[in-house]
């Protein structure tokens, strides 16, 4: 079968957003697609949206292994990676793996770690592999960070650098939930508890298959055209700065096979792009330094407009 | 960077100085030169100054209006009108102007224009015509960025471009202008004129009433006469016929009726001319001494051999002439001698009385030419336009006083001494000589080489044409022309233009129309090949047509996919009356709709197309079967997300 594993992964998605994240559809689907084209996710949004409901939830629903990381300005890169710990009983050090030994990694605020911290997170991230006193120590697969980061707060934070910024492959907000569905939160009150039983809907093994279709899907000259162009135009448009970069550009095509793969294609259409175009791209501008408080998604949204679509 | 207001500026008024120039000889004083000050204020007002105010000109215009309007009348309307254009054409230059004004500027120019051809149809209304259809386009597209961008400012490199697209409108135009100059219906002359009867202007050079001594000096017209093409002849034979005045009052020569006779011409040695007449200033049509025949437009010919246009037409004229070159016309049955000796009443007594010493010594008609000869000759008698005899005895003044005088006064005494000498005579009005054009092979002819001489009757031989102006002692330098300098070989290339403007536009009819569809069939038929060149030009053409196709087709052709979406776009605009934005892709437009046949075009068309394959013969027409459905299926078969 081609597209092995994309229905279990759906119903997955269904069950989730039915049962447990009620008005989360956008950011889990977005977090699948991080986590079939083998990425990592950025959530955006101020506290208390569930972010990390949604992470134990997706951790839960594909039976990985989850952990968590809370980023304070004192966090160390060992905290993260785990330490060698004398045994005296062998007279050896043994390694003691640190959190990021979990299928899916939740970065609580991650821009409140120093920035040493953060550079050997990203740096994990973007290897997939662990070295600790000489000798390295493969990550669970599959992998993926959920990291999140409050863009209000500014005190005692340090912002991840745009080069940083490009290892996410999505990035996110969590929005408030419709106002229906948020009164029906209110009244069923948190669900954290009823989180650990959610049963297991896919496997690992699942999830690797999947992750295999999704690289065989076909994309044509045309559409990796029109990527292309896409590219070329926030680059070329006065109001940015830096455009989208070649990493962008191959995590925009990605994401966009992963899209075509959930609606069941074996090729990727030109709208697959324009759906992920926003999440996979917009975080990666360098908007000019004249403009106040830049709405980049909605600058990238104007780009896309001027760019005519290929029909054939 | 130049404004776009500026360019406009000097388009416009480019267009409106081109409508201008033809109709400015036609227009009064006040308006012409209200024009050209509008013109330069216009200008200098969009640079410097403030334009006169919109509430200033308005009320002006309406007074202008009246003041013209009431000078109309049946007999006086298009003078007053044009007039009036060009005073309306002055105030909409010298006030400020939005793009409104700017077209009102365009149409009032184009007016100005085609009023211009009511008076006169001359080869500079193509020209015009043409230079302001051109900028009138031109300014169209500017005005049009205008419109949208009023502040646009240009680079050379974008008005190249703009310029060189804007170009293409009238360029595209030139096969439909084409096609109209072959089929629309023309006038060969000025409609005004020719419908009120206008005079075109002072009628010198040929005249069908002859008067030596009615003025001192003549002004020459170098107006074009007439043009007629035919192979160079010898200048010396040049004479072309005209009228012919038969009586003298006293003071004039005049035309009466001629008695009937019957010329005989001979057929051998003819030559055919084709002429192109400037407008008639006098009714008769010129011929190329001695005329056989005319054709081309009905005439009314006489036995003197004075030929005059059946229809009083005004205007251009073409028509085709036989003549024979000869010196002498015979007559069957004779002529009405005593019609052609009458004298009036009173002679001068000098004249009177040397007719009468000829009439005595003469033995015979030729006997009597000679002897008049010989007395012009002792007279020593030179040839002049200035200081010319006038009253009523200018001809004895002439003959033995001042003895000075044109070809009037030559061919007057003349035939005066000839008559009383009991010879018939009569004058012959018409052209002397002409310019040759070698490069449109064509004589022309000015007014100034208008020229009167005598034709006298001689039994047994006929008419014979006699020019007493040869015996004037200076008659060589007077009339017969050196040899073109330079200056009037330049006047004769641009004739050849006025020339060609006649033959091919002025004069062009069905009848040339259908002589150029046969000579080319005559050509085509004469095109016989013969042996391997019957098949070499065949093969080669096709071979280089099917080497260049592709070349030719590369740009141009669209693609089996491209045809298929634009086909499938005309018919959603014709179901729903949508058309896409560029930036929506047909899976979007699809699931938008919701319209199932689009659905399923649409997810086959995807697979194929962006799986990288080309769409097959086959799965086209399939898709085309199914574009033709859109609009027809039921709806809500598929929900939103499946056609997606």
């Amino acid at each position: 079968m081609p597209l092995s594993g994309r229905h279990e992964l759906l119903q997955a998605i269904q069950q989730l957003t039915r049962k447990h994240l009620h008005g989360k559809e956008r950011p889990l689907r977005l977090a699948m697609v991080a986590l079939l084209s083998g990425g990592h996710i950025l959530l955006e949004d101020i506290p208390g949206l569930g972010k990390t409901t949604m992470a134990l939830a997706l951790a839960n629903a594909l039976g990985l292994t989850f952990g968590r990381i809370q980023c304070t300005s004192d966090l160390l890169p060992s905290d993260i990676t785990g330490l060698s710990v004398f045994n005296r009983e062998t007279s050896a050090f043994t390694f003691v793996r640190g959190p990021i030994f979990s299928h899916i990694l939740l970065i609580d605020e991650v821009n409140r770690a120093m920035p040493k911290t953060q550079s050997a997170l990203l740096e994990a991230m973007e290897e997939r592999q662990v070295t600790v006193e000489g000798t390295t120590y493969p990550l669970p697969e599959p992998f993926m960070v959920i990291a999140t980061q409050n863009p209000t707060e500014q005190v005692g934070t340090y912002p991840l650098p745009e080069s940083q910024m490009d290892r996410f492959l999505v990035r996110t907000g969590m929005g408030y939930p419709p106002p229906d569905v948020e009164k029906e939160i209110i009244q069923s009150g948190s669900i954290r508890e009823t989180l650990r039983h959610i049963p297991t809907m896919v496997t690992a093994a699942e999830i690797l298959a999947a992750r295999a279709a999704v690289a065989g899907i076909t994309i044509a000259p045309t559409v990796v055209d029109y990527i292309y162009r896409i590219v070329a135009a926030t680059r070329e448009h006065p109001q940015v700065q830096t455009g989208i970069s070649t990493r962008g550009a191959i995590n925009l095509a990605e994401a966009a096979k992963v899209q075509a793969y959930l609606a069941g294609r074996a090729f990727v259409i030109p709208e697959d792009v324009q759906e992920m175009v926003v999440p996979v791209s917009a975080h990666r501008l360098v908007l000019g330094g004249e403009l106040e408080n830049p709405d980049k998604e909605q600058l990238l949204r104007v780009i896309i407009a001027t760019i005519p679509v290929p029909r054939s | 960077m130049v404004r776009i207001e500026t360019i406009l500026q000097f388009l416009i008024a480019g267009v409106a100085l081109l409508g201008f120039i033809p109709l400015a000889p036609w227009l009064d004083r006040l308006p012409m030169v209200l024009v050209l000050l509008a013109l330069a204020w216009g200008l200098y007002a969009d640079r410097w100054g403030k334009p006169i105010p919109g509430h200033m000109a308005t009320p002006l215009a309406i007074i202008i209006f009246f003041l013209y309007a009431i000078r109309v009348s049946p007999t006086n309307l298009v003078a007053p009108a044009a007039n009036l254009l060009a005073l309306l054409l002055a105030v909409r230059l010298a006030t400020p102007r939005s793009s409104r004004h700017h077209l009102q500027i365009i149409a009032l120019a184009i007016f100005c224009l085609a009023a211009s051809s009511l008076f006169s149809i001359d080869a500079t209304f193509l020209v015009c015509l043409v230079l302001q259809l051109v900028l009138a386009a031109v300014s169209l597209v500017f005005l049009t960025v205008a419109d949208t961008a009023p502040d646009t400012t240009f680079g050379p490199g974008q008005l190249r471009t703009l310029i060189a697209s804007a170009l293409l409108l009238p360029l595209a135009t030139a096969p439909l202008m084409v096609l109209f100059f072959l089929i629309l219906p023309r006038t060969q002359f000025p409609l005004w004129n020719a419908l009120a009867g206008a005079s075109a202007g002072a009628t010198t050079g040929l005249s069908d009433h002859i008067a030596p001594g009615s003025s001192a000096t003549i002004t020459e017209n170098r107006v074009v006469a007439f043009r007629a093409a035919m192979p160079a002849q010898d200048p010396e034979r040049l004479y072309w016929r005209g009228i012919v005045l038969n009586s003298f009052d006293g003071t004039a020569w005049v035309r009466k009726s001629p008695p009937p006779e019957t010329p005989a011409i001979p057929a051998p040695g003819s030559i055919t001319q084709e002429v192109y007449l400037e407008g008639i200033r006098s009714p008769v049509l010129p011929t190329l001494n001695i005329p056989r025949q005319l054709t081309g437009i009905r005439v009314l010919a006489s036995p003197d051999l004075v030929f005059r246009p059946a229809v009083a037409d005004r205007g251009k004229l073409r028509y085709g002439v036989t003549s024979v070159l000869l010196d002498t016309v015979a007559v069957h049955r004779g002529i009405n001698r005593t019609f052609y000796c009458q004298l009036p009443p009173f002679l001068p007594p000098r004249l009177a009385a040397t007719g009468r010493r000829i009439a005595r010594e003469a033995t015979g008609d030729e006997h009597a030419l000679a002897l008049v000869e010989q007395f012009f000759r002792q007279q020593k008698i030179s040839y002049g336009t200035t200081g010319l005899p006038t009253g009523p005895t200018a001809l004895d003044l002439f003959l033995f006083e001042k003895r000075t005088g044109h070809c009037e006064f030559f061919a007057t005494s003349c035939a005066l001494l000839l008559r009383q000498a009991g010879v018939p005579a009569r004058l012959v009005g018409g052209y002397l000589g002409g310019t040759y054009n070698d490069l449109g092979q064509y004589y022309v002819v000015t007014e100034e080489r208008a020229h009167v001489w005598v034709e006298l009757f001689i039994e047994e031989r006929g008419w014979v044409t006699v020019d007493p102006s040869r015996w004037a002692v200076n008659f060589t330098q007077a009339r017969i022309a050196p040899p073109p300098g330079f200056l009037k070989r330049i006047a004769l290339i641009l004739d050849t233009g006025s020339y060609y403007w006649n033959v091919a536009v002025i004069n062009y009819d069905l009848e040339r129309q259908f002589s150029t569809a046969n000579r080319l069939v005559t050509m085509s038929r004469g095109l016989h090949l013969t042996g391997p060149g019957r098949w070499i030009w065949p093969v080669l053409l096709s071979g280089a047509t099917l080497l260049l196709m592709p070349f030719l087709t590369r740009q141009y052709r669209t693609s089996r996919e491209a045809r298929l979406v634009r086909k499938v776009l005309a018919r959603v605009r014709q179901v729903y009356g949508i058309v896409p934005t560029p930036d929506t892709g047909l899976h979007a437009l699809a699931g938008e709709l919701n319209d199932p046949a689009l659905c399923e075009l649409v997810e086959r068309y995807g697979a194929i197309v962006f799986q990288g394959r080309r769409l097959s013969r086959r799965e086209a027409s399939r898709l085309r079967q199914l574009c033709r459905q859109i609009g027809r299926r039921k709806k809500g078969l598929h929900s939103n997300e499946e056609c997606d």
